[in-house]
């Protein structure tokens, strides 16, 4: 009776009663195979963080932070340091410092002067999940906490939860304390972070596939400037031509989002399924015939049709300073540059790091608009 | 040839004003005559003198060589001239058979009889009917197609068509045009006026230009070229102005903000599932056969229809779901639907221009007190008749009085007053000539510019190509294909709304 009520008031309201419909990709959203065409620099598996410090180029794998350098065509990559836990953030700040985000261990500051600081938690609260950090200044760190209960290999929980704990935190690392001023909270995953126009920050809130805008000083009510997105996104970068790039992971697809409102159905795929084989969003997709089909006739002739629904993507989106798309790069279902979760812009061109397929490629000025 | 039919300097005044004045006409037995002219130029005024709906002021008119006095179209009927008018004229509560035998029943009538003889003789036309379907619920095309069937069975010597093809998709065009040259071989005299030139130059034997009411021109078709016909109707050439290079010789407009989010739309089988987005700043054009669904999709955005009460999608606009049961809420969101039936959607045909545009704010609610002052609505009627150059007889003339390209003008003035977010045009120069389908697409290009998300749908390839920023192309009932106005081409949209 209820069900049939709130059916009723959902069609009178004027929202889908199943909430289970997607945004279409089309516009400046409209797919393409230009990540699938761009040039491969480099195959490393769970490649992550591409950042680009002072005169060279970073990135991550697992635990291992590595030094990226040019040679011929491509890149070799050399490990920099090992850490205990995975590496699920890096910033880097122009005068030298690095910062690096350990899953569920908080950040650690490499070089600069504040060399060896640890910030485990952030005002009392345990960075679990630093998905994103910024510097705004050598002395002052942004870092998203992507959920205050989940680590972050632990992600897929925190969506099939329905979690909204995370937040975002302004610390001060001139001072003996690090004191921590929480910018934003009950964010739905941040997970990437950029700075904004006139003292403000931009967040990617993934499981709500928006973009926000947050003042960079005190604790404010999150303003969204891209919303409604077709895939959940990640990280952002600053563009060197004025605007900025955008990573979007995984998209957004109706069966998933029927899976978000089925509370009993999620409860017991939760507790008794493998994260691998969940119906969520994954970086990578198609490796394993136990993976959960969405309806038939996907491959012909053993292809994978690109239009098909799939668990992973590769999207990368161009917009403007007002954040407003103004063109993309795909990898369909049937591409090999799925997960794109770190992106950088440097010397002239942009450099996206695919975590799911594990590889770097490079987007030439042409290709790229 | 023999003349059927032969106009000697024929003059109709209204009001002492003359919508034609002098003008000598001949149509010779068994030809297709064109008459082609901007709205105004008095070519509806001298058909319907033919079909007996005015008579001369001065004047004379022969038939079979013999002067004749038409008293009304029932007389014309009985002397062999029927005419197809541009707005049907079926009786909506009448089924397609109805219609069809209208006026020529007999005194005891079998309906299942009058059916199987409308299905045969719709078949032989080539037209897909339905006979027994209410005329009410036909679309443009098939009232049309309805009308034209009509005029074929009364066996009529001459026919008029007052702009036949405007509502029919290109296969029934084809089979229209063969049912012409089938009724010519037959002896029948045809009169078509149309605004598509080319169809004017393909298919018929001889062209009369009128401007100002007056012949312009009157010559072989073989001696016509599209230039000479546009110069001889406007006085100057239009042709870099009317879709030159396809839209391709300007820069697109880049994506403004996302305006409209069309998710899974459904209503009934008309629209299925359909998912598109629509970008301010941007003309986003909207091409589709005739039962693609695409007037359907925005009549469920703009309110005048409703889609699926369960599973119907989600319809956002300015990032808010929205679902409207009338088209209020919607025009005081800012969403304006420019109709494609003028006659029954669009205005008041008894009231006037200032009348009709004044309602554009009161539907608005722009006046909440609801009190009119019809010295500001005339005010605003000038403004808006100086800006879109609405030619009328009289500033206080009924809509009903004025051509049908002065009376769409007014429909985009009466809209464009409510101030829209977003504004759907939907054929926005059916049966408009092409001096005022230049003015027309000059005027959507300024609402685009000034930041405005606006909806081009059309039927007319050529007009998609030049006014689309970005072209959306449906077939059966959802979205199929967009393209980039830039490197869509007409044979990859026909690809796309047909396969």
């Amino acid at each position: 009776m209820i069900g049939a009520l709130k059916a009723f008031y959902a069609g009178f309201r004027g929202f889908d009663e199943v909430g289970s419909t997607v945004p279409m990709m089309d516009g400046p959203l409209k797919p393409n195979t230009a990540l699938d065409d761009a040039q491969v620099l480099l195959k490393l598996p769970a490649v992550d963080n591409l950042t680009a410090p002072a005169g060279g180029l970073v990135c991550s794998q697992g635990t291992g932070l590595l030094r990226l350098h040019t040679s011929g065509y491509g890149l070799t990559a050399a490990v920099d340091r090992t850490f205990t836990s995975d590496i699920t953030c890096l910033a880097a700040d122009p005068a030298g410092a690095l910062a690096i985000g350990l899953d569920g261990r908080g950040v650690v500051i490499q070089g600069g002067r504040h060399d060896r600081v640890h910030i485990k938690d952030a005002d009392g609260e345990i960075l679990r999940a630093p998905t994103a950090a910024l510097f705004l200044d050598s002395d002052t760190l942004i870092v998203a906490n992507g959920s205050a209960e989940f680590t972050m290999a632990d992600w897929k929980r925190d969506l099939m939860n329905r979690r909204s704990s995370g937040s975002i935190w302004r610390v001060a690392l001139g001072s003996q304390a690090r004191d921590a001023t929480p910018l934003a909270r009950n964010l739905a995953f941040p997970y990437g972070l950029a700075p904004g126009s006139g003292g403000t920050v931009l967040a990617s809130e993934a499981w709500r596939h928006r973009v926000v805008t947050l003042d960079a000083s005190t604790l404010t009510v999150p303003r969204a400037v891209l919303s409604d997105l077709p895939a959940y996104p990640a990280r952002i970068a600053t563009a060197a031509g004025g605007g900025y790039w955008l990573a979007l992971f995984a998209p957004r697809n109706q069966l998933v989002e029927f899976v978000l409102r089925e509370e009993a159905y999620r409860r017991r795929m939760v507790s008794d399924i493998d994260p691998a084989y969940w119906i969520a969003p994954a970086f990578s997709s198609g490796a394993s015939f136990l993976e959960p089909i969405q309806g038939g006739a996907r491959k012909k002739l053993n292809m994978l049709k690109p239009w098909s629904p799939s668990w992973s993507y590769g999207l990368v989106v161009r917009c403007d300073a007002a954040m407003r798309p103004l063109a993309s790069c795909h990898s369909r279902a049937g591409g090999n540059i799925h997960g794109v979760s770190s992106l950088v812009d440097v010397g002239g061109a942009l450099l996206v790091g695919a975590k799911g397929s594990g590889a770097i490629v490079r987007l030439e000025d042409g290709v790229r608009l | 040839m023999t003349a059927i039919l032969e106009l000697k300097k024929a003059t109709k005044d209204f009001r002492g004003v003359a919508a034609i004045k002098d003008v000598d006409f001949i149509l010779e037995t068994g030809e297709i005559h064109a008459i082609v002219g901007e709205n105004g130029a008095g070519k509806s005024t001298l058909t319907k003198i033919l079909a007996g709906v005015y008579q001369l002021s001065a004047g004379e008119m022969q038939f079979d060589g013999k002067p004749i006095q038409l008293a009304s179209p029932a007389d014309a009927l009985n002397r062999g001239i029927a005419m197809v008018f541009q707005e049907t004229n079926l009786v909506p509560s009448m089924t397609v058979a109805q219609n069809i035998y209208l006026g020529d029943e007999k005194v005891f009538n079998r309906l299942r009889g009058l059916y199987i003889q409308a299905q045969r003789f719709l078949l032989s036309l080539n037209f897909y009917v339905d006979p027994m379907a209410l005329v009410s619920s036909l679309g443009a095309g098939k009232k049309q197609m309805v009308e034209i069937a009509r005029a074929v069975h009364h066996k009529a010597r001459l026919m008029i068509f007052d702009e036949p093809t405007a509502t029919l998709t290109p296969e029934e065009k084809f089979h229209f045009f063969n049912l012409l040259q089938r009724l010519r071989r037959d002896g029948v005299s045809i009169i078509f006026i149309s605004h598509a030139l080319e169809e004017a130059l393909e298919l018929s034997d001889r062209i009369t230009v009128l401007r100002d009411g007056k012949v312009s021109a009157s010559d072989l078709t073989k001696n016509f070229t599209r230039d000479r016909i546009i110069q001889a109707m406007v006085g100057r050439s239009l042709t870099d102005e009317l879709y030159s290079g396809g839209g391709k010789d300007r820069a697109p407009r880049p994506y403004g903000e996302k305006v409209l989010s069309i998710q899974n739309l459904s209503m009934g089988t008309v629209v299925r599932n359909t998912s598109f987005s629509v970008f301010a700043g941007q003309i986003t054009g909207f091409f589709g056969l005739v039962g693609s669904g695409r007037t359907e999709t925005m009549k469920i955005v703009s309110g005048v229809l409703k889609r699926d009460f369960f599973h119907g999608g989600t319809v956002r606009f300015n990032e808010k779901p929205v679902r409207y049961r009338t088209p209020r809420p919607a025009v005081r969101d800012g969403i304006v639907y420019v109709t494609e039936d003028r006659k029954v959607e669009g205005f008041f045909e008894t009231m006037s221009i200032a009348a009709n545009i004044q309602l554009g704010t009161v539907a608005k609610g722009i006046n909440p007190l609801a009190v009119i002052s019809m010295a500001e609505a005339r005010v605003m009627a000038k403004q808006w008749t100086e800006r879109l150059a609405i030619r009328a007889i009289d500033p206080n003339a009924r809509i009903i009085e004025l051509s049908g390209g002065n009376q769409q003008k007014v429909v985009i003035a009466k809209s464009a007053v409510q101030k829209p977010k977003m504004i759907i045009f939907d054929e926005p120069t059916r049966g408009v000539d092409v001096g005022s389908i230049v003015e027309i697409h000059r005027f959507i290009n300024e609402l685009a510019d000034t930041g405005m998300a606006v909806i081009v749908i059309s039927s007319y390839l050529p007009e998609i190509l030049a006014l689309s920023d970005r072209i959306l192309v449906a077939r059966q009932g959802r979205i199929v294909e967009e393209m980039d106005g830039r490197t869509a081409t007409e044979p990859r949209i026909m690809y796309a709304a047909v396969h």
